[in-house]
């Protein structure tokens, strides 16, 4: 079972990227919960899926970007693109894996004029673990 | 030149021709695979919605089943041809919470509704028995 470590890394190289923090206004990565306020700008995730094949664990995610406008919007989403819509395998926090963007879509926002929410799924791929 | 210009006209048609005739050839197979791997997604999502689960679902988590009602509403796709050697199919919902559901979202307040996937999740669960089938059939 790889996806917390999965998860942690993920969360990891987010948190730490300068110009992400820069878009959000500092570290605001949070797991999406309900019935909590959601912070604007923030980014919030989802574990999708969990799946085990002969060789490999897939890690389906959903990250939110909240934002004030579609360019602020687009300008997070374009960093989280740039950092995990990977075509190569990468190692991230110390976990090799595919790290892959599987689409996007635009979320309805009502409490705010102006707010905006993007909702997209990436998928990571490390190899199967061999622990029980 | 003008010899060149015959050649490449001759290739090109017969190639053609050739996808074409192939095309029509596989047509059905296809459209009978994917509609077959659509049928196993569909079941597979109506058992993941009628599946015993606690209520509220944890975020992540498909929703618990109240009234069966987004479980009756999950259908096949009607097959398309989006491209020449593209079919498509799939399992959807037209319930107006299935989205909300499945992508989260939130309230007038700005409050979360954290997301509740049943359709990804049944592709997740899915997708080798319906890439192995279409690997028979086709």
């Amino acid at each position: 079972m790889r996806w917390p470590a999965v998860i942690t890394a993920v969360l990891d190289l987010l948190e730490a990227d300068p110009q992400l923090s820069a878009a959000l206004g500092g570290a605001h990565v949070y797991e999406a919960v309900t019935g909590r306020e959601s912070r604007i700008p923030s980014l919030e995730y989802t574990v999708v899926a969990d799946t085990e094949a002969e060789n490999t664990e897939d890690v389906v995610v959903q990250l939110d970007v909240i934002a004030h406008g579609m360019t602020a919007a687009i300008a997070i989403e374009t960093r989280v693109r740039a950092l995990l819509a990977l075509q190569l395998p990468v190692t991230i926090g110390g976990i090799e894996m595919w790290s892959m963007f599987e689409g996007g879509r635009n979320v309805p926002f009502p409490a705010q004029g102006g707010a905006v929410q993007r909702a997209l799924d990436f998928r990571f791929t490390p190899a199967r673990s061999t622990a029980a | 030149m003008s010899r060149q210009k015959w050649d490449i006209a001759i290739r090109v048609g017969d190639t053609r021709g050739l996808a074409d005739s192939l095309l029509d050839e596989i047509r059905p197979a296809a459209e009978a695979a994917v509609l077959h791997g659509a049928d196993m997604l569909v079941d597979e999502a109506v058992a993941i919605l009628r599946a015993p689960r606690s209520s509220p679902a944890a975020a992540g988590e498909p929703p618990a089943m109240i009234t069966g009602e987004l479980a009756d509403s999950i259908e096949r796709i009607p097959v398309s041809w989006p491209f020449p050697f593209v079919v498509e199919s799939g399992a959807k919902s037209d319930l107006p919470q299935a989205g909300r559901l499945e992508f989260g979202g939130s309230d007038k307040t700005g409050r979360r509704i954290a997301p509740h996937p049943f359709l990804r999740t049944a592709g997740e669960r899915a997708r080798a028995r319906i890439y192995r089938e279409m690997e028979r059939t086709v």
